[in-house]
């Protein structure tokens, strides 16, 4: 990696020229967000400073628990993040199975992939740990909102057909199986997606990282592809949780649809 | 004579109380009352579809909470005021009713014969998109019948019906009713068919029993 590019701060410096042309145009077109954009640009900045540093820190000391710790915040702040979007939208029974959602969903699939995909030694190699955590629980975080918004959706729009089908003989599962399939392609499909233009109509993030950073582009793709699979895995798993164990809250142990979701 | 339905100091919310109340198994049994007057609710507490908060409802003297929920709805088949029509075509609609219920679908013909029972000959290829709403409730009419419960509760079958329609539905359901082991609950307006047909009529009035009326000239 003799060819490693490091960026020197002056240069750094010069990138915020687009924040300052944004904030121009911003002020042309009389937008009035300029203040949102500015403190976009702080938070990010401040934060990904904030996490250099850490995982800098973190690299060095290599602990197993300071390494399941930092996977574990990522876990609460993503699910922070889910139950502020989907407000008001589920009631608390779901809330409970959003959360294990995410904490099995993420952490088996990582778990597999640590021990078998990338069999890093350590297992918890904190280099390869966090990155691919970053990335599974941020995938699986959109999954699950999608799919649990998708979820109580279902059953306020299609009441009536889902109890006309319990009037019918029909156990909750079967009232309910056509909608979990919906449910679940909606809640996956954005992950499919960004696997199809993969490549061709946008190189991810992570590979260009690499590619930048001196990695030989076949070495990147190897990469990418293996943490594709991963993502795609656990979003799978997250949302396979969420619906299997979601709609089950809409109903009773007498089979009854309930109203209040509590 | 056996009762079908018996209900002991029944509350629920402030909708519906029933201190005491026997439906006769074989019968046909009317409910009329005012909208709000707590009808769809008693049904629903029939089926266990809802729980009451108070007292209890028994199926043939067992206590619903003793059946497997869906297993007594099986038995104790309903049919909403609005019944939900499934997309697809009418026999689609039939064969999902039996995949609910785990049992295999009649043959064609039998439908078919079910059908014409209800002026619908001919339309079991037909998208239920294209039916009236006179047609939808007939074809819910027919997804129950060709299931065969042990009881139907019906929540204004005939509200859709022109008259025709509606003494061919009541007529019917008066001579099904006479096979061994069946019973019908079933909500109606005042005044309606049912009055000629029903054995009994249950009149609520702000989910109390206003009236309990034995007709014995009736038709069944």
């Amino acid at each position: 990696m003799s060819d490693l590019l490091t960026i020197e701060l002056w240069r750094l410096a010069a990138s915020y020229l687009f924040l300052i042309l944004l904030l121009v145009m911003s002020l042309l077109l009389k937008l009035g967000r300029g203040r949102e954009f500015f403190v976009a640009t702080v938070r990010m900045t401040l934060q990904l400073v904030l996490a250099g540093y850490i995982l800098e820190m973190v690299f060095r000391q290599q602990h197993v628990l300071v390494t399941l710790a930092i996977l574990l915040f990522m876990q609460v702040f993503a699910l922070v993040t889910i139950f502020g979007r989907v407000k008001g939208k589920i009631g608390p029974r779901l809330k409970r199975v959003v959360s294990l959602a995410l904490f099995v969903g993420t952490s088996l699939p990582l778990a597999y992939f640590m021990l078998v995909v990338i069999a890093a030694d350590p297992w918890y190699e904190p280099r390869f740990f966090i990155p691919i955590a970053g990335m599974t629980v941020g995938n699986s975080m959109t999954g699950i909102t999608l799919g649990a918004e998708r979820l109580a959706r279902v059953f306020q729009t299609t009441r009536a057909r889902i109890e006309e089908s319990l009037m019918l003989g029909a156990t909750p599962q079967m009232a309910v199986s056509e909608f979990l399939s919906d449910t679940f392609n909606a809640a996956i499909i954005p992950t499919v997606n960004s696997m199809l233009g993969m490549g061709i109509i946008f190189i991810p993030g992570m590979m260009t990282g690499q590619i930048l950073a001196g990695a030989s582009p076949v070495d990147a793709i190897k990469y990418q592809i293996v943490i594709m699979m991963g993502i795609l895995g656990s979003v799978a798993f997250a949302v396979f949780i969420i619906i299997q164990l979601g709609y089950r809250t809409f109903f009773n142990e007498r089979a009854q649809l309930i109203n209040n979701q509590d | 004579m056996q009762t079908v339905f018996t209900l002991r100091d029944v509350s629920y919310g402030n909708i519906l109380f029933i201190p005491s109340l026997d439906i006769v198994a074989g019968s046909l049994f009317g409910i009329t009352g005012k909208s709000g007057s707590g009808k769809t609710t008693l049904l629903k507490l029939l089926n266990n579809l809802v729980n009451c908060d108070r007292g209890e409802v028994l199926y043939y003297g067992k206590n619903v909470l003793v059946y497997e929920p869906v297993e007594l709805r099986r038995k104790v088949l309903m049919i909403p005021q609005a019944p939900y029509i499934f997309p697809g075509t009418v026999l689609e609609n039939i064969r999902l009713a039996f995949y609910f219920n785990r049992k295999e679908a009649p043959p064609q013909d039998e439908m078919e014969e079910m059908m014409s029972a209800f002026e619908m000959e001919g339309m079991l290829n037909r998208d239920t998109s294209n039916l009236s709403g006179g047609e939808k409730q007939r074809l819910a009419l027919v997804r129950v019948l060709l299931l065969e419960p042990e009881t139907l509760l019906l929540d204004e079958p005939t509200a859709a019906l022109d008259e025709d329609n509606a003494t061919t539905v009541v007529t019917y359901l008066a001579r099904w009713v006479r096979k061994p082991g069946k019973s019908v609950v079933m909500i109606s307006h005042a005044g309606s068919l049912v009055s000629d047909y029903a054995g009994t009529i249950l009149d609520l009035s702000g989910g109390r029993i206003s009236s309990l009326k034995e007709r014995r000239g009736a038709n069944v």
